[in-house]
């Protein structure tokens, strides 16, 4: 396993700030300005679907277990140590020896701010921007457990200074004590607010009458967030990306109140360059500092397909749900200065299930009414990932605000 | 609405139940318990009849010295294990039985021993230097005394008249008194000042109480011989040369105080009244005779000294004239006068002439009490002066004829000799019928290595037993420390090196110096080889060659030897040496020298600490040395020899080894058995080394310019001995082990890296690895060792225990010997609180018969 970022795929998390809600196939009469508040909190992400769909504390699945199988492949000096523990009788002392687990535990949070600015450039066309402010927030704390090594301090202890050292290998601090040599940030709390990645949307509807419409929407991320940072073990890590993700939506009404989106999108990533450190093999948990190269980086494209339903209870109050499959292909990397390249790539490949409930309220029909002051929008949305690989869940509650002028 | 909700919130709750469940992730519990890999063996068949058997440990033949002190030492071990006192004194009356045999040892008058000499080496500098100081100061207080003592002496109010002899005896002790007190004026140096005053109350001290007794009786004596006597008496007692001049008249005195004892007749009387005559110059003739008898006066005065000679003597006449009147007038006379009434005259006038004159001469002699105290004090001083500087030019004869006159009375029985080495082989029966026979079968002068050793190992434990007064306790005590310093060599008074036993094992004729063994960056390494031809009871000859075959059980018999002396050497516990040695004090040897510098102990329990440090570091060092025994095993699987191991290097040692040096030439076969000596011996040291840091040695502690001490040396020493002992441990517990069974092959080839792999398991090899490994594990406390060492028991008892022999057995069928069996007994009996409860009861059972046939040994 390689001791790569805490946070890795969290690139769903921020869909479409423009579009407002879940999916559909609503776009802006022409003329009408339409300002927006978004403000969301991701919860959750300190659990992740393993590559085998297992859904684990991200605690857990950091964790890494440096028994005498891993040590032997960890450092020649640990399996110097597991050979010389061997020589004591016949017990297999060194094969039994276990420093314990590192385990790593995180409590991530994300929240956002995203005013949203959109006009109907026609009642077919609708365009807007989005600039999220991010606050990133992670209480992280190491711990060793599972370890037997208080058992060899109490038989080895005071033979060598040598041994003593390696006995006295606490490995929260060991790895905090590594990860400075090697030019890593420590492993600390954060608490970050920064501007995420600005997106640009267009909505056209191409075809609509009373029962269905089909609406294409394109939406342009542009890298204004951070940069990648290959020291910075727990970053984010999910901005300064350019990608462009095309949806086709299609809406159906029947039974008067419900209304039928089935939708598919498929988000294509711009290459990048990046500074990356590149292991040298499978072993190489965590490459030096003389490791980083710049690389190009292609983030794996995904494909969506999902479908969400609305209920309008009244006029104003809208209920839905939504379920969403997605698929994305794993990040690719290449560059000139050697290394295993495959390595970044492994379990960058994501599929998720996705579960989304909405409730909203609506004066846009009593504005017309005369009955309301302004026209807006205000909703909640919920949405949760139910299955995934190489993906954290990520449980999002999002308060919408949409007005009209 | 209500239908929409109705199908909404059931949606919702399924949803909610289908919620992913996060799952923790299981982690292995790693192991933090390892104990034997298998279990013990049941023998309870076989243990049937135990109870009913009776074993025997008869023991005869021709065996070595070193396996009988072992044996001894074995016994002494299970005594302690099993608390069966009477192990450890039939151990200790076979030590006791050896000794009492002739021509066990050779043996060397302690004057000549390496102690004294070394003694004299030691002392020589610091008494010269003493004795130079002290001879400046007794000349500067030669030179002044006198003088002082007359000027001080003033201040006393001597009384110079009407004084009898009893007053001017309490005026002379109050004299005494002052100059006692005025000592300090004296200007002299501390040390003499008390000298003089310790002297100078012994001497006057005694005088004055004999005179005390003297004085009145001379008062009250009745006759002049009874007075004279007592002056004669006076004069023996204070030891006083009577002047030349006062000698004639004394004697004259006395030859007439036999006469006027024996007068009984008018001629006798007249013997005496010539005698009296003749002492008598003209005028006292006038003043005595004349008033008394004018005849007797005139007579007489005519009378020359033939005629006074003849009158004095009965029947001599003296002619015709001198005749008649001696007959017809003098006799007559006399006899008219009253022979008697003369006698008691004649006392009379002589005892208040004699008291007359003593108190004259008293009278006279007080004064010239601070010239003569003087005179006295200064002809001591000179005479104390003579006497050092005879001690200053000829100190190693004096301290060999001090120790000499010492050890004759000391050592009475031996009159004054001290036992040597030990003979390297005797004949031995012992049974239960018969008590223990010993007869030498070899010279005492051939030394065996492992003798060595274990002659000074087993001694060493003796020590504590042997009682202050046991005639063997001084012997067996003085005899081991003289083999301490010929182990380590010495410098002799004309700082000649007399060579060690320790002698090198490369082929140089380079000797050990001991004394400079810190500083000399030597590459030689020193050891006492497997055989060596004495010159006399300690020394090694070091003008015959010798084998250079060093054995590596000799080498840990060495060890192992020394270590378990330095159990009684050292300074910061109690132990055999303080009870035998350390009340013995310098001052002990001469009663002619009185010093506080005497008052230390004779044989200095923190400077043998040291010298018998030393010689066991010698041996340490030599592993780290050229011709090293020592090996170690690579985790490269390289083998590397001691002396070559770099710990900063690319190799990792982390087991070791030791070989035999055949004929200077190292082994290429390890000899399980040799590993576990080894071990022992190095875990012997670490024991008895532990609480080193208190030591007083001044040796020892003296810092360096480096700053760092001999101790300082030890410590870092102990800490690389332990880690070989654990590199030893692990050689025995992975390499020699068998990997099926844990039982230990007997030899090991180095070069091939394999283990003999030999079926035929030998039960005293895995006797010595199941103790190596019990002693490894007590020193390091790591629990592999006694999982391995309890693994070798279970073998033993699977595979080698037989139920017709009631004991083990080789491999190959072969019975053990009489000292296998009770070396194999100690193993399992020190391993015995190791073992399961049940495993104990088998154990028990299995050396019930052959502890208690040890017991019934005689």
């Amino acid at each position: 396993m390689r001791f790569g970022g805490i946070l890795t795929s969290l690139s769903i998390m921020l869909v479409a700030f423009c579009a407002h809600g879940m999916t559909s196939t609503d776009t802006l009469p022409a003329g009408i300005d339409s300002p927006s508040f978004r403000y969301g909190t991701i919860n959750g992400i300190d659990e992740k679907y393993t590559d085998n769909g297992t859904l684990m504390k991200l605690g857990d699945y950091k964790s890494v277990v440096f028994d005498a199988a891993h040590l032997v492949n960890f450092s020649s000096d640990a399996k110097r140590l597991i050979e010389a523990l061997d020589r004591f009788g016949a017990n297999k002392l060194g094969d039994n020896f276990n420093l314990g687990v590192l385990r790593v535990d995180t409590a991530p949070t994300v929240k956002y701010f995203a005013p949203v600015y959109a006009r109907g450039i026609t009642d077919k066309w609708t365009v807007g921007i989005g600039l999220p402010v991010v606050t990133y927030q992670n209480k992280i704390s190491l711990a060793q457990q599972f370890s037997n090594i208080e058992y060899y301090k109490r038989q080895f202890s005071g033979l060598s200074k040598e041994l003593d050292d390696a006995l006295n290998t606490n490995l929260a601090t060991e790895t905090q004590s590594t990860l400075v040599s090697k030019g890593y940030k420590p492993l600390t709390n954060h608490n970050d607010t920064f501007l995420g990645d600005i997106q640009l949307v267009s909505l056209y509807r191409f075809y609509e009458d009373a029962d269905q419409a089909l609406l294409y929407q394109a939406q342009f991320n542009l890298p204004t967030g951070p940069k990648y940072d290959c020291d910075d073990l727990a970053a984010i890590n999910i901005f300064g990306r350019t990608n462009l993700t095309n949806t086709i939506a299609y809406s159906r009404r029947f039974w008067s109140r419900f209304t039928f989106v089935p939708y598919v999108a498929y988000q294509y990533n711009l290459k990048d360059q990046i500074t990356e450190r590149v292991p040298t093999d499978e072993n190489d948990t965590l490459p030096d500092e003389n490791s980083k190269q710049e690389l190009n980086r292609q983030l794996g494209n995904t494909t969506t397909v999902g479908g969400n339903m609305f209920v309008e209870l009244t006029d104003s109050f809208t209920l839905g749900a939504g379920y969403e499959v997605a698929q994305k292909d794993a990040d690719s990397f290449s560059g000139s200065g050697g290394g295993r390249y495959d390595l970044l790539s492994q379990n960058t490949n994501m599929k998720w299930q996705r579960v989304r409930g909405q409730i909203s309220y609506s004066s846009v029909k009593s504005y017309f009414r005369k009955s309301a002051m302004i026209p807006m929008i205000f909703s909640l949305e919920v949405s949760d990932v139910v299955a995934g690989q190489n993906v954290e869940r990520q449980t999002v509650q999002e308060f919408n605000l949409t007005m009209f002028f | 609405m209500k239908k929409t909700l109705q199908i909404i919130f059931p949606i919702l709750f399924l949803l909610s139940a289908c919620a992913p469940k996060v799952q923790d992730r299981k982690f292995a519990e790693p192991k933090e318990s390892f104990g034997p890999r298998f279990q013990d063996t049941d023998l309870s068949q076989d243990l049937k009849q135990s109870d009913l058997f009776v074993a025997d440990l008869s023991w005869k033949g021709t065996v070595t010295t070193s396996t009988f002190f072992h044996q001894a030492q074995y016994m002494i071990r299970l005594a302690d294990i099993t608390h069966n006192p009477l192990l450890s004194q039939k151990a200790f009356s076979w030590v006791r039985s050896f000794y009492a045999q002739p021509a066990m040892t050779s043996s060397m008058q302690f004057g000549q021993s390496p102690f004294v000499m070394l003694a004299t080496t030691q002392t020589q500098g610091e008494v010269q230097g003493a004795l130079k100081d002290i001879h400046t100061d007794l000349q500067n207080a030669q030179q002044t005394v006198k003088d002082k003592i007359v000027a001080i002496s003033k201040e006393f109010p001597f009384n110079t008249s009407g004084q009898n002899l009893l007053r001017n005896l309490a005026q002379g002790e109050a004299y005494n008194s002052f100059l006692l007190k005025n000592l300090h004026r004296l200007g002299m140096s501390a040390e003499i000042e008390g000298g003089v005053r310790d002297e100078l109350i012994r001497q006057t001290g005694s005088m004055f109480a004999s005179l005390h007794d003297l004085a009145p009786q001379f008062y009250i004596t009745k006759t002049f011989s009874g007075s004279l006597k007592l002056i004669d008496t006076a004069l023996t007692d204070l030891k006083v040369q009577m002047p030349v001049e006062l000698q004639k008249s004394f004697a004259q005195g006395k030859a007439l105080a036999v006469e006027l004892d024996g007068m009984n007749d008018a001629q006798g009387a007249l013997t005496v009244l010539v005698d009296i005559w003749k002492i008598l110059d003209p005028k006292e003739r006038q003043e005595d005779f004349q008033p008394a008898s004018e005849a007797l006066y005139n007579f007489l005065s005519k009378q020359d000294d033939d005629a006074l000679n003849c009158l004095r003597k009965p029947g001599c006449n003296g002619g015709l004239f001198k005749g008649i009147a001696k007959k017809l007038f003098i006799l007559p006379q006399l006899d008219k006068y009253g022979v008697g009434k003369l006698k008691q005259d004649l006392n009379s006038k002589t005892l208040a002439y004699v008291i007359s004159q003593v108190e004259a001469f008293a009278q006279n002699f007080i004064v010239t009490l601070p010239q003569t105290f003087g005179d006295q004090i200064a002809q001591g001083l000179a005479q104390k002066d003579q006497e050092l500087q005879g001690i200053q030019k000829d100190y190693p004869d004096y301290l060999k004829t001090l120790l000499g006159d010492w050890s004759k009375k000391s050592l009475s029985k031996t009159q004054g000799q001290v036992a040597g080495f030990e003979v390297s082989s005797i004949q031995l029966e012992t049974s239960n019928k018969a008590p223990i026979k010993l007869t030498p079968a070899a010279s005492p002068l051939d030394l065996d290595a492992r003798t060595a050793g274990a002659s000074i190992g087993i001694n060493a434990l003796w020590m504590d037993y042997l009682a202050n007064d046991d005639t063997l306790g001084l012997p067996r005590a003085l005899s081991q420390v003289n083999k301490l310093i010929t182990i380590g060599g010495y410098r002799d008074d004309q700082n000649n090196l007399i060579p060690a036993l320790l002698s090198p094992v490369e082929p140089v004729k380079s000797p050990l110096d001991v004394t400079d063994y810190a500083n000399a960056s030597t590459h030689i390494s020193y050891r006492i080889p497997d055989r060596i031809r004495l010159l006399d009871s300690f020394h090694a000859d070091d003008k015959t060659a010798y084998d250079k075959t060093f054995s590596a059980a000799g080498f840990a018999e060495q060890i192992e030897g020394l270590s378990l002396m330095l159990r009684q050497t050292a300074d910061w516990k109690q132990s055999g040496f303080d009870k035998l040695l350390g009340a013995i004090q310098a001052q002990d040897l001469t009663n002619e020298i009185q010093a506080d510098a005497l008052k230390r102990p004779l044989f200095p329990k923190d400077s043998f600490f040291a010298l018998n440090l030393g010689d066991v570091a010698v041996l340490l060092k030599d592993i780290t040395k050229m011709a090293t025994p020592v090996f170690l095993v690579t985790l490269n699987k390289n083998v590397i020899w001691a002396d070559q191991y770099d710990s900063n290097g690319s190799e990792t040692a982390i087991m070791g080894g030791i070989v035999d040096i055949v004929e200077g030439k190292k082994s290429n076969v390890v000899n399980s058995e040799d590993v576990a000596k080894f071990l022992i011996s190095l875990t012997e040291f670490l024991k008895a080394t532990e609480g080193a840091e208190n030591t007083k040695s001044s040796i020892l502690l003296e810092k360096d310019k480096t700053g760092s001490s001999p101790l300082d040396a030890l410590k870092d020493g102990r800490d690389d001995v332990k880690m070989l002992v654990v590199a030893l441990a692990n050689f025995i517990s992975n390499q020699l082990a068998s990997d099926d069974n844990s039982l230990i092959q007997d030899k090991y080839y180095l070069q091939e890296l394999q283990k003999s792999n030999n079926p035929a398991f030998k039960v005293e090899v895995q006797s010595y690895a199941i103790r190596a490994l019990l002693a490894a594990y007590e020193i390091t406390q790591i629990e592999a060792y006694k999982n391995a060492a309890l693994e070798t028991y279970y073998s033993m008892n699977k595979s080698l225990y037989d139920g017709a022999e009631h004991f083990y057995i080789n491999g190959d069928g072969s019975k053990l010997t009489a000292p296998a069996k009770v070396h194999t007994l100690l193993a399992i009996q020190e391993l015995r609180p190791y073992l399961p409860y049940e495993s104990q009861k088998q154990l028990d059972k299995i050396s019930a018969p052959w502890i208690s046939a040890l017991q019934k040994l005689l």
